[in-house]
């Protein structure tokens, strides 16, 4: 589910350190609700990847992928 | 009751009083146990304009609900008071066994107020507790007091803590020892015990702790056991002890060079672990029920000091009182100065951070041999240091002087501006033996933001671009990406400092040492979080495990901003930011490195949500944190803070 574009998605991935903003953006989005918010900032970036499946974000495909090659992976499945 | 006593001992050495206090099981999950209870107790019964050695002052011991199991590496016990050495928050904790005797003894912490009369001990057999005189171990080095008490009790099976002559004499940064060598080495500790005339507390128990589900309990040990037969960081500090980090350290640039004018020494092998196991190790010790044994026993047996013996040292220890000095030539003068510290009961880093900035004030001419008494502070000259050592301890002459640390010392000598450029430290407490602009930025700006000042491996922890490396995808587990496991780069450290610090703060609630969680990570947060409830029979999410850390930090980042400590003291030395790293050996990874503190520094307090320009917590966040009451004390403050009249003072301690 695309829940950015390509040109965000290309912002994010050039960050220099790119967690709280992401939970933001998924925040200011509806992706994820305030309480997540809190949740995944402490519980850091498995826990999100893990949350984005269960929400049907991402495929359990893109998931491995992400946890393999990071969080760049991760921010360009959520352009599709 | 299942993993905690369930109760708190109190003693009051004015009066005598001697009280037992239960604790709910709603504070118990609030804070723990450990540095969430100790923290706890100091925001709330020592106001920050207290002086630290007023007698109403408390200081703290606290064990966590682990301790005294068979879970890994579970004997630390934390130490916490108002910091004599920087005025604000300060903590430490040390390994040993004397932390599972006091659980086996019926308590999840200990509290000390007031002060005696006449120097004293304590003798807990089991709930039996009382106040025994201490005037013939008065000035004993901790070695002799301890074999002492133990023939006095006739039981050589009994745990102590104790304190060394430093902190009879309250030196600022005298430290806290149990089993003779376990060391509480920052923030000055021993010095609020000293100041208290207390000597030591005796403790024989012989209960046990419930666990809630024991077969899962004994799986998960025995789970955890297993990952450490082959774990590189356990090898490496079983092998070698925490000297192992030696030679790392100087091809990386991060060992301290006189007073951190350079980042490493040719000669640096002379120390490492690999010539300390072939020259002078006798044995190797560990703490209670830990897998890893990193602790050293060392036997100088040659030259000036040989037939020196004592536990350790630590990298923490022998680096500030040899290379930060200058000295490397003879690594026995670098055994000696640990084993001297010891038995005087000081922190090593601050004995070696006080001493090598008075050899740079030296150097550069802001001081001469009529502030020194006629020392010449040569680097590298042992006879001075071993000198001054005792002169610190027993606080003569010019070591009187240094016994206030590094920025008082400094005050004292009148040397303005130029004299504090030169005194390495953060909030009034000096840096370790680690420089950021090698060891790694992430470091570098926990340096900074550290809640007990110039903090070191025991505190702002991010081991992630330590030993990051050695894990392949652990970085990416928790922060996305393994780009933040390089040192010299700022990419993901905001984010690795907010996530290290919370992890940290819970780790040492439970009292668990951080060399089974953070330098090796065998054991990861799901782990903690399986033992933890599989021990208390609670049902904690992840979040809500990682949230007690949270609510300890900010807790703690409180205290600091009731003493007008905020976003404009998060800083480290400017040496750090300002002159660009030296090459010392020609395979040294981070000549020309400089550290970009203020590129980090604004996400780091996004990542906290501290209110923007002051730094202090934020109101939303305490309230999250259930932390209402903190939010009503620092309120008036922020005004204050940001007053020009505020803003114009320079804070080096408080």
């Amino acid at each position: 589910m695309a829940v950015m574009n390509k040109q965000q998605a290309k912002k994010f991935a050039e960050m220099n350190d790119f967690f709280l903003d992401l939970l933001n953006y998924l925040k200011e989005k509806g992706v994820i609700n305030k309480n997540d918010h809190s949740r995944l900032l402490l519980v850091g970036y498995e826990r999100l990847v893990e949350h984005l499946v269960k929400i049907k974000v991402i495929s359990s495909k893109e998931a491995r992928d992400a946890m393999k090659n990071g969080y760049k992976s991760l921010v360009y499945s959520l352009a599709k | 009751m299942n993993g905690w006593a369930g109760k708190r001992l109190r003693v009051d050495l004015t009066n005598g009083k001697i009280t037992k206090e239960p604790l709910t099981l709603e504070y118990r999950k609030k804070w723990i146990g450990g540095r969430g209870f100790n923290s706890d107790v100091i925001y709330n019964e020592v106001p920050p304009e207290m002086s630290p050695f007023d007698p109403r002052a408390r200081v703290c011991f606290g064990v966590g609900p682990l301790s005294g199991t068979a879970a890994p590496s579970t004997g630390r016990v934390t130490v916490t008071c108002k910091s004599p050495l920087t005025g604000g928050f300060g903590d430490s904790n040390m390994g040993g066994h004397w932390g599972a005797e006091v659980k086996y003894a019926g308590y999840d912490q200990i509290i000390i107020q007031g002060k005696a009369k006449k120097p004293v001990y304590i003798w807990m057999d089991d709930d039996k507790v009382e106040i025994r005189d201490a005037s013939h171990i008065w000035g004993k080095f901790p070695r002799d007091a301890d074999s002492m008490i133990k023939e006095e009790l006739k039981d050589e099976d009994i745990h102590i803590m104790l304190i060394g002559p430093a902190g009879e004499n309250m030196v600022r940064f005298a430290c806290t020892f149990n089993d003779v060598w376990r060391a509480a080495g920052r923030t000055g500790t021993g010095a609020v015990i000293g100041s208290k005339n207390l000597k030591a507390i005796a403790t024989r128990g012989s209960g046990g702790v419930k666990i809630a589900k024991p077969n899962e309990f004994m799986e998960i040990c025995d789970r955890l056991r297993q990952k450490f037969k082959n774990d590189p960081m356990k090898i490496g500090l079983y092998e070698l002890g925490s000297l192992c980090l030696i030679n790392f350290s100087n091809r990386d640039g991060w060992l301290p060079w006189k007073n951190f004018q350079g980042g490493g020494t040719p000669l640096a092998n002379n120390m490492s672990g690999e010539t300390h196991s072939k020259t002078v190790l006798k044995h190797r010790e560990g703490c209670y029920a830990c897998p890893i044994s990193c602790g050293r026993f060392t036997q100088i047996k040659e030259g000036r000091w040989a037939g020196e013996e004592f536990g350790g040292p630590e990298y923490e220890h022998a680096v500030p009182t040899g290379p930060r000095l200058g000295i490397i030539e003879d690594a026995n003068d670098i055994w000696h100065n640990a084993c001297l510290t010891n038995d005087l009961g000081m922190d090593g880093i601050e004995t070696g951070g006080v001493i090598s900035a008075a050899m740079e004030w030296y150097q550069r001419g802001l001081i001469t041999t009529k502030d020194t008494g006629g020392m010449e502070l040569e680097w590298g000259d042992e006879d001075v240091v071993d000198q001054l050592i005792q002169d610190i301890a027993y606080r003569r002459g010019f070591g009187d002087i240094l016994a206030e640390g590094a920025d008082r010392a400094s005050d004292k000598l009148g040397l303005g501006d130029k004299g504090h450029y030169y005194t390495i430290t953060t909030r009034g407490m000096t840096l370790p033996g680690d420089d950021p602009r090698g060891l790694g930025f992430g470091y570098g700006l926990s340096f900074a933001v550290g809640t007990r000042g110039g903090c070191d491996h025991l505190r702002s922890l991010c081991c992630l671009e330590l030993s990051g490396a050695l894990y392949p995808g652990l970085n990416t587990k928790i922060l996305g990406d393994e780009e933040p496991n390089k040192p010299v780069t700022t990419a993901g450290k905001p984010y690795m400092v907010y996530y290290e610090e919370n992890q940290k703060a819970v780790v040492d609630c439970l009292n668990v040492c951080c060399f089974t969680t953070h330098w090796s990570y065998a054991v990861l947060t799901k782990d903690q979080l399986d033992y933890f409830n599989a021990c208390t029979g609670l049902d904690f999410t992840e979040e809500e495990f990682l949230e007690v850390g949270e609510r300890v930090h900010n807790l703690e980042r409180a205290y600091w901003a009731r003493l007008m400590s905020g976003a404009r003291e998060d800083n480290v030395p400017e040496r750090f930011t300002k002159e660009p790293m030296p090459q010392h050996v020609d395979y040294q990874t981070n000549v020309g490195a400089t550290l970009p503190l203020h590129e980090m520094l604004p996400k780091y307090q996004k990542y906290r949500d501290y209110e923007p320009g002051t730094g202090f917590p934020g109101e939303r966040k305490l309230k999250q944190l259930g932390l209402d009451y903190v939010a009503d004390d620092i309120r008036p403050l922020r005004k204050k803070y940001m007053s020009e009249a505020e803003k114009k003072k320079k804070k080096y301690y408080y």
